[in-house]
């Protein structure tokens, strides 16, 4: 005699097997590897004068300036401001920033030059571990520098100075 | 003082800016975060995106460093004893690359020269460079005529190791020196990695606490902690972010290093 009943609740079990191997079946989403770095805001040295003897003008990594020799600070212009990277990695990994410089700043017209040193980081150190909580926050990293002015009395100081600052980020 | 300030010819007004605030120049992704040939392939491929609003121009090259024990990376032009470098065995192209915002391109990597490879671990490092756009003379905005301007542009690069490895691995890890430092914010854990043998390692650093009745808590995590030839140690800390829950006065500590596939390296316990 025909059991539908029985029949029936094979059936379920078998759609109910099929449905938990389709589940399993599914592979989890590989975990994207990368390192990436982004800048979000510039080296300023805000507006400051100076005397014929040169000196340093200092921002720290945290913002704040500091001048020694015959500089003298100014409070308009442009805001002092320490450079920020955000660099996004998995969580706990090390990256280190690589010593260079000092760097050159040049007057196109002169050639007179102004040297800049980077050597301020919030992180403490050139080696740094990520902390932020997934590869999609930023690590925010402050970084600051001193600008070394050269002593000039002839006069050829003012004008226009370039130049890069190369931050090299390190993936172990 | 003063009145040296006020003498027109000695006084220099500096503004120092830093170009267009909003340059956002080499916003980088690479994938993957390092490259190794092990034997398997001949060739692989590295991605790069640019995930900033301006076009930017990346150079590429090849850079050497040798590692310090405390793991600090130092440029080098000629290999020291026990190094040799990767790069007169790879092939890579493009080695200029122009990225639209959002766009990506593939770098092929590809062995070259296998037969004078030797036995033991080649590492070179490529080097991915933002390319400074250049400005035409007189194209920048003078500022006043008696100051000064600084115009800095940040340039920045990242690198990352690409490894061949030929034969197969004597490399023995150990790790020695363990000790706790419970002075700071979070306690911190110091170790020595010993590493012999002819390849370097690479791998994640785990510090996990287990209670006097057998409770197991993962105290600490660093990824990507290596030991690169010819160093035969690392000394490394590492700060135990999440040891608020336990009480390290008592228990085990129990520090693992492990491949990022899973194989244990090495591990070491202490008593607290």
């Amino acid at each position: 005699m025909y059991n539908f009943s029985f029949n029936k609740t094979y059936f379920w079990l078998l759609l109910f097997t099929f449905s938990v191997m389709e589940v399993s079946a599914q592979e989890n989403p590989p975990i994207p590897i990368e390192v990436e770095v982004r800048t979000s805001r510039n080296l300023n040295f805000g507006s400051f004068t100076a005397g014929n003897s040169g000196g340093n003008v200092t921002v720290s990594y945290d913002d704040q300036r500091s001048v020694d020799g015959d500089i003298f600070e100014l409070n308009f212009g442009q805001p002092v401001s320490a450079a920020l990277f955000d660099v996004y990695a998995n969580p706990g990994t090390i990256i280190q920033i690589e010593d260079m410089g000092p760097f050159t700043l040049e007057n196109q017209e002169t050639g007179l030059q102004i040297q800049l040193f980077i050597n301020s980081f919030s992180t403490g150190q050139r080696t740094f571990v990520t902390q932020a909580p997934n590869a999609q926050t930023p690590n925010e990293i402050f970084v600051g520098g001193t600008l070394r002015i050269p002593s000039d009395n002839s006069g050829n100081l003012p004008g226009t100075y370039f130049g890069n600052f190369t931050l090299n980020f390190i993936h172990q | 003082m003063i009145k040296k300030l006020l003498s027109p010819l000695l006084l220099l007004f500096i503004f120092i800016f830093s170009g267009l605030g909003t340059y956002a120049q080499g916003d980088l992704m690479i994938m993957p975060k390092r490259l190794v040939f092990d034997g398997s392939e001949r060739s692989q491929e590295i991605n790069l995106a640019n995930t900033g609003s301006d076009t930017a121009v990346y150079a590429i090259s090849f850079v050497n460093y040798k590692m310090t024990e405390k793991g600090n990376f130092e440029q080098v032009e000629e290999q020291e004893d026990g190094q040799r470098f990767a790069e007169d065995f790879l092939r890579y192209f493009p080695r200029r690359v122009s990225l639209a915002p959002n766009e990506a391109q593939t770098i092929r990597v590809q062995l070259t020269r296998t037969g004078n490879l030797e036995q033991g671990e080649y590492r070179s490092h490529m080097y991915f460079r933002a390319v400074e756009e250049q400005t035409a003379l007189g194209a920048e905005e003078t500022e006043e005529s008696e100051g000064i301007s600084i115009n800095i542009k940040t340039v920045f690069g990242i690198s990352i190791p690409i490894i061949i490895r030929e034969g197969e691995s004597t490399t023995q890890i150990d790790l020695n020196e363990l000790s706790l430092n419970t002075e700071g914010e979070n306690p911190k854990l110091s170790l020595v990695i010993n590493r012999s043998g002819n390849m370097s390692v690479y791998g994640n650093l785990t510090a996990t606490h287990i209670a006097p009745d057998g409770t197991e808590t993962e105290v600490g995590m660093v990824k990507g902690v290596s030991v690169y030839t010819p160093n035969s140690k690392r000394y490394f800390s590492f700060e135990l972010r999440n040891a608020a829950e336990v009480d390290l006065t008592g228990g085990v500590l129990k520090v693992s290093y492990s491949e990022d596939k899973g194989d244990t390296l090495a591990t070491r316990e202490i008593e607290l």
